[in-house]
């Protein structure tokens, strides 16, 4: 991991936007950054801290103040609070083999009471593809999913743990310097740094597996579910030879019986033969007289809804043929009247003179005759076709009469013929032999009728049994293949557990020997560190570090034991400063260190060490936060071939605001020494 | 009281309910034109009351009468009117036919012969 930039916005006593470049050059990792006490050095460790962990951050001006009002305060005195502050973070970080660009601005501002904040994370263009690794900024995009998932995502890429290894000031060395503290701070670096917590996390993890694995109680339940439909299989096929041994008996009964229905109908055929014929004759005769009678009815039936009723009407329809005769001459008569008037008139004046005397009488008795006939007692106003229409009712009413008597007569030998076949048939003597194979015969169908229907029922019990042994046999199968399921899962289950177990030892083996690998080298690491800083050559021969409780042990070069009360403050600085080292050397330099005001204690000696030997090699990227004091011109010259980037942090004590000049202290001019 | 519908009483339609079974003969029309017929045929004057068509069963003219001879009943029973005294306007021929309807059903009923079927066509074509 790189800082390349951190730009300060309205932060603390930092006025308006301030930005350093961080990014090292070849062979030239630190950069200085030098301030008198009060310039905003720490606040500047802290802005880097809190851009990447916001809440989590342990920031040494939060105190035991809540996240919020520490953001209130942090908030420059003179800025608008409503417009608030921000802090920008740019790094690059290599993941899985590619260096990405990030952008990480954390802004805040005060909204009423309460205090706003916000997260917003740009990323290079190429992210999640392969990013060239070039010095300059690329171009980057606002990323909603990794802004919102921020906490998540730093904890990959830095975890706050490791963070605190590598930023650290004054105060923690002091502590560190405290050999009880030491040990748990050993502890934590080498879990987290050194990667055996991933190991612990993995063991764990393989556990959490192991407990998930159930092992099932269920085999011997499905062993008697087998067991059971075993039995119930066998008691099927049991019933269904029981079933089919009944059928054939009952088929044998019933092929007997329909033997003997056979004898039985021979007998009666050979001794009442004839007349059981006859019977039979009579009976269909008897049958077809009276489907004929009742054809014949119908036939009846349909003729009386024709016009033989007004047969009975002879005498009436007479008188109505009389009256339409009479009307229909009148109706002639009131015709011709007026005509034979004319006409009589006419032929009086052909006739000779002595005749017409004797003409007119005899015509004018003509005319009264036929007048007469015209006037009518009683008139119907028949039709004028009633005539024809009688005439034509005479024909219909022969025709239907004819049919009529022919139905009748149809019908009258129908009804003889029934009647004597139904005499002949009751005459027909039943001798008391012939009666008894009549009965007989009939016992015997009786018998069959029942022997069939008790075989129908025996094939369907079978058909049933059969039924009933193939579903349990269906079960059995199901419960077999069930039964061998669970007896495979529980097979793999116990392969489960027994390969977790394995991994799981072989991985606390790891763990220790990668613990004890990682000690080890810590120690030599540290020893190395602290021979090449300290002056007193050899007042430390070996350094043990406990694997259990991660104690430090110093030996002298006796093999005695130091104890650390001997050390003075100075050397257990040194200590502390070459643990640092040691854990960063054995991490392998990935990430930067920032170190804060790192001399105070050191005499001059220590010092040129710690600038001569240490700050130049503690890592790929170094940024050095010093008072005057701690890098004077004297440290500076000896450091200067190391140094990438020089700022110097000034305060106006009028206006209480920190700006960043480029160059260091005596270079930067004397505007910093107010 | 008009020709155009001709209805029964509520005796009659029982008692031509029983003769439907009787005869064999499904029709209303086809038993009440023998029914007129059998009473027309008599020449005594019916005793005349008040008939009472309260039944549900009404008929009009032509489906009493069929197609074919409706002129010749028409005619029959105007000749009966005037017999019986009455002149033939519409409203004397349709209470003529309604008197002998019922008389008839009652000659139908009445004899025993005339309840079968074989019996009913004997009695005009024997």
């Amino acid at each position: 991991m790189l800082l390349r930039k951190i730009t300060l916005s309205e932060f603390g006593a930092y006025r308006g936007e301030q930005s350093l470049d961080l990014t090292p050059k070849k062979n030239k990792p630190i950069i200085l950054i030098g301030g008198l006490n009060g310039c905003g050095k720490t606040t500047l460790l802290d802005a880097i801290q809190l851009a990447l962990y916001g809440r989590r951050a342990r920031c040494s001006g939060r105190g035991n103040k809540t996240y919020e009002s520490y953001l209130h305060e942090s908030i420059n005195r003179q800025a608008d609070p409503t417009r608030g502050a921000s802090v920008t973070l740019d790094f690059t970080i290599a993941v899985e083999g590619r260096e990405h660009y990030y952008s990480v601005i954390r802004s805040w501002r005060l909204s009423g009471k309460s205090v706003k904040e916000f997260l917003n994370v740009f990323v290079d263009e190429q992210y999640g593809e392969l990013a060239k690794s070039t010095r300059k900024r690329p171009e980057l995009k606002f990323s909603k999913v990794l802004s919102e998932g921020w906490a998540d995502h730093v904890e990959d890429l830095l975890p706050l743990e490791v963070a605190s290894l590598s930023f650290f000031d004054g105060e923690k060395i002091e502590s560190l310097a405290d050999p009880d503290r030491a040990a748990s701070f050993i502890k934590s670096a080498i879990r987290s740094l050194l990667g055996i917590s991933t190991v612990e996390q993995l063991r764990t993890d393989l556990q959490a597996l192991q407990r998930r694995q159930t092992i099932s109680n269920e085999e011997q339940h499905l062993l008697d579910g087998v067991r059971e439909q075993e039995q119930e299989s066998k008691r099927a096929e049991q019933e269904r030879k029981r079933a089919q041994q009944e059928l054939d008996r009952l088929t044998e009964a019933h092929d007997e019986a329909k033997e003997k229905l056979e004898d039985a109908e021979r007998a009666y055929k050979d001794e009442g033969g004839a007349l059981f014929e006859q019977r039979v004759t009579l009976e269909s005769a008897r049958n077809a007289a009276a489907t004929r009678l009742a054809d014949t009815r119908v036939a009846l039936i349909a003729s009386a809804g024709g016009s033989l009723p007004l047969l009975m009407a002879d005498a009436q329809l007479k008188a109505v043929s009389e009256q339409a005769r009479r009307e229909r001459v009148a109706a002639q008569a009131r015709e011709v009247l007026d005509v034979l008037v004319e006409r009589d008139t006419w032929l009086l004046d052909r006739l000779p003179e002595q005749a017409r005397e004797g003409a007119l009488k005899a015509m004018e008795a003509d005319r009264a005759e036929r007048a007469a006939a015209a006037d009518l007692d009683v008139d119907l106003h028949l039709p004028a076709n009633m005539l024809s229409q009688l005439e034509a009712l005479t024909q219909t009413l022969d025709a239907e009469r004819n049919q009529a008597h022919k139905l009748l007569a149809e019908a009258e030998a129908a009804t003889e013929e029934l009647a004597q076949l139904d005499r002949q048939l009751a005459g027909v003597p039943e001798k008391d032999e012939v009666h008894e194979l009549l009965e007989d015969r009939a016992e015997h169908m009786r018998t069959v009728a029942v022997a069939a229907d008790a075989v129908d029922r025996a094939l369907q019990r079978v058909e049933e049994a059969k039924r009933h042994e193939s579903n349990v046999n269906t079960a059995l199968d199901r419960a077999h293949k069930d039964y061998i399921r669970t007896k495979v899962k529980e097979e793999e289950v116990n392969r489960i557990n027994r390969f977790s177990e394995k991994a799981r030892e072989t991985l606390g083996h790891f763990s220790t020997a990668l613990l004890q690998r990682h000690i080890s080298r810590l120690e030599v690491a540290m020893l190395q560190s602290l021979q090449s800083l300290m002056r007193k050559q050899g007042l430390v021969k070996d350094i043990r570090i406990d694997t259990d409780n991660f104690t430090l042990t110093l030996s002298d070069t006796e093999g005695e034991e130091i104890n650390p009360g001997r050390l003075s403050a100075g050397e257990r600085q040194l200590l502390a400063v070459s643990l640092l080292w040691g854990l960063m050397k054995v991490a392998g330099n990935r990430l930067p260190s920032v170190i804060d005001t790192p001399l105070g204690r050191l005499d001059s000696r220590h010092r040129e060490h710690l600038v001569d030997r240490y700050f130049p090699h503690a890592s790929g990227q170094v940024l050095l936060l010093s008072t005057d004091e701690e890098i004077d011109e004297h440290l500076l010259g000896r450091l200067n071939k190391a140094v990438a980037q020089t700022y110097t942090l000034t305060h106006d004590d009028i206006e209480l605001t920190t700006k960043v000049v480029k160059g260091y202290l005596w270079n930067a001019g004397a505007s910093n020494v107010a | 009281m008009s020709l155009e519908h001709v209805r029964l009483s509520q005796p009659a339609k029982d008692r031509l309910i029983r003769l439907k079974r009787t005869t064999g003969i499904g029709q209303w029309n086809v038993l009440c034109r023998w029914a007129l017929i059998l009473s027309l045929k008599d020449p005594s004057t019916p005793l005349i009351r008040d008939i009472v068509t309260d039944s549900n069963v009404v008929m009009d003219w032509k489906t009493f009468a069929g197609t074919t001879h409706g002129d010749i009943y028409l005619a029959l029973l105007k000749q009966r009117c005037v017999e019986d005294g009455e002149a033939p306007t519409e409203e004397n021929v349709a209470k003529t036919l309604t008197v002998h309807l019922h008389r008839g059903i009652g000659y139908l009923g009445g004899q025993k012969q005339l309840t079968t079927i074989e019996g009913l066509i004997g009695s005009v074509a024997a």
